[in-house]
């Protein structure tokens, strides 16, 4: 894959802004691996310029910073800069317990998106259908009224965005149980990438992992997990995972918390802050009471659960004993009040 | 530990410890004793808590998937408010397992 330098990568971003801006201006790069700052530090437009910025905080899990910068976009009359700074701010503020800031800034997206009509330049309403369902996709929530479900618009987008977009895509598959859609989105999206865009690939292993562990291929869920760790790495990009792990099964106790403890560590505290965050927001809107009490290990082992493994296949899955599972059951069910695993579902996500 | 909890079950004293959980903020009772040994009620009835995997006698009560001793016909808890109860099937009693 054709690895650009980070004066290539930036000389291309400043040659694109001569005209529109960007919106996601650092997701939508294909930066050098380890070389992420660097690359930011390059780019010549100022408000491009902060908003990669923005994005390299939350990436990293600095949601504090992410949103001290996105803050001042949030009305900017530049639709991408304005969605990106909305995006970005909802995100970080949902991590934060800033809860009310956050849905602030969904329903800035949603209001924008609105506004765009036929006159709005192609690209900004690619921008807005992608940023308007990513934002209720990702949380889980059923699409707006003003979001057109159609998909013409992902041809549109620059490249690093359209494979974000197809990340979304396979996200609402996984979400709707077509788990091989899920996969089949991911995976080709991934073959088809002459470059690498470090974090959309990130999120598309994330989903793909999430695909193969609903369908129980472990083997395949762990091979992605590693492939979007390995990228991931170079440049501290660990937001992704907090942001996935109720989703991947533990996998991310399998395989990250032995060798990269701090790692670890620090990616579980971002899960618990992003999820109580989340679930705010999310449980509400949809009247799905996903659990708020359970640990990042009980959520794991319920969830499992949840999809009819028996404690057997778990104690297997995640090498620990079965009576460690056991216990993780029993409390789980305790905790929400369930006599039985079958009733898991219902505190469960997707 | 923090305490405990009393159940009667066969005729048996149950005593259930005590942990508090600072996640939720509640008090859970800990069933590792019953998980980590078989132990039988003086009628011989296997104490099993209700997350155990279902076993090849299990039937469930609601026609769903019986997956665990909660969802099978056989399992009786202790109490509405506990997860902790016995199996009634007789392929589980101590004098099945003793005698086969």
């Amino acid at each position: 894959m054709k690895d650009l330098s980070v004066n290539e990568t930036a000389k291309k971003l400043n040659q694109n802004q001569q005209s529109l801006h960007v919106a996601m201006p650092f997701l939508n790069t294909p930066y050098k691996l380890g070389s992420a700052k660097e690359f930011i530090n390059q780019i010549e437009d100022k408000d491009t310029r902060q908003i990669a910025l923005a994005e390299y905080y939350y990436f990293s899990g600095l949601s504090a910073k992410a949103s001290d910068i996105a803050e001042e976009y949030l009305t900017h009359q530049d639709i991408a800069l304005r969605l990106s700074a909305c995006w970005i701010y909802g995100y970080a503020n949902m991590a934060l317990d800033r809860i009310t800031r956050a849905k602030q800034a969904i329903h800035q997206i949603q209001t924008t998106v609105a506004s765009i009509d036929e006159n709005t330049p192609l690209i900004y309403q690619a921008y807005g259908k992608c940023v308007g369902t990513g934002a209720n996709v990702l949380l889980h929530l059923p699409l707006s009224e003003n979001i057109n479900t159609s998909n013409d618009y992902i041809s549109i987008l620059p490249k690093g965005l359209r494979l974000f977009a197809l990340y979304i895509q396979a996200h609402q598959a996984y979400l709707d149980k077509q788990y091989g859609v899920c996969i089949g989105i991911s995976e080709t999206a991934l073959i088809m990438e002459s470059e690498l865009y470090p974090i959309p690939t990130i999120y598309l292993h994330l989903v793909a992992a999430m695909g193969h562990m609903s369908m129980r291929q472990s083997e395949q869920a762990k091979d992605h997990l590693l492939k979007a760790w390995e990228i991931a790495q170079k440049d501290d990009m660990i937001e992704p995972f907090g942001e996935h792990h109720g989703l991947l099964g533990g996998l991310l106790e399998i395989l990250l918390r032995k060798d990269y403890p701090d790692d670890f560590n620090r990616i579980i505290n971002i899960t618990y802050s992003f999820s109580a965050g989340w679930r705010k927001i999310h449980n509400p809107e949809t009247g799905h009471n996903v659990a708020d009490d359970l640990t990042t290990m009980e959520f794991t082992v319920a969830m499992l659960a949840a999809r009819k493994w028996s404690n057997k296949e778990i104690s297997a899955h995640l090498n620990i004993s079965i009576n460690t599972v056991k216990m993780h059951i029993s409390s789980a069910l305790q905790k929400l009040g369930i006599s039985k695993r079958s009733e898991l579902s219902q505190f469960m996500l997707k | 530990m923090n305490g405990g909890r009393k159940y009667i079950i066969d005729g048996m004293e149950l005593n259930i410890p005590l942990y508090y959980d600072k996640q939720s903020g509640k008090y859970i009772e800990n069933y590792e004793e019953w998980i980590n040994n078989k132990i039988f009620t003086p009628l011989g009835h296997l104490i099993l808590f209700a997350g155990e995997d279902a076993c090849e006698y299990s039937l469930s009560i609601d026609n769903k998937d019986c997956l665990d001793c909660g969802s099978c016909k056989f399992y009786q808890r202790a109490s509405e408010e506990t997860w902790i109860g016995i199996c009634t099937n007789k392929k589980e009693r101590r004098d099945y397992f003793e005698t086969f």
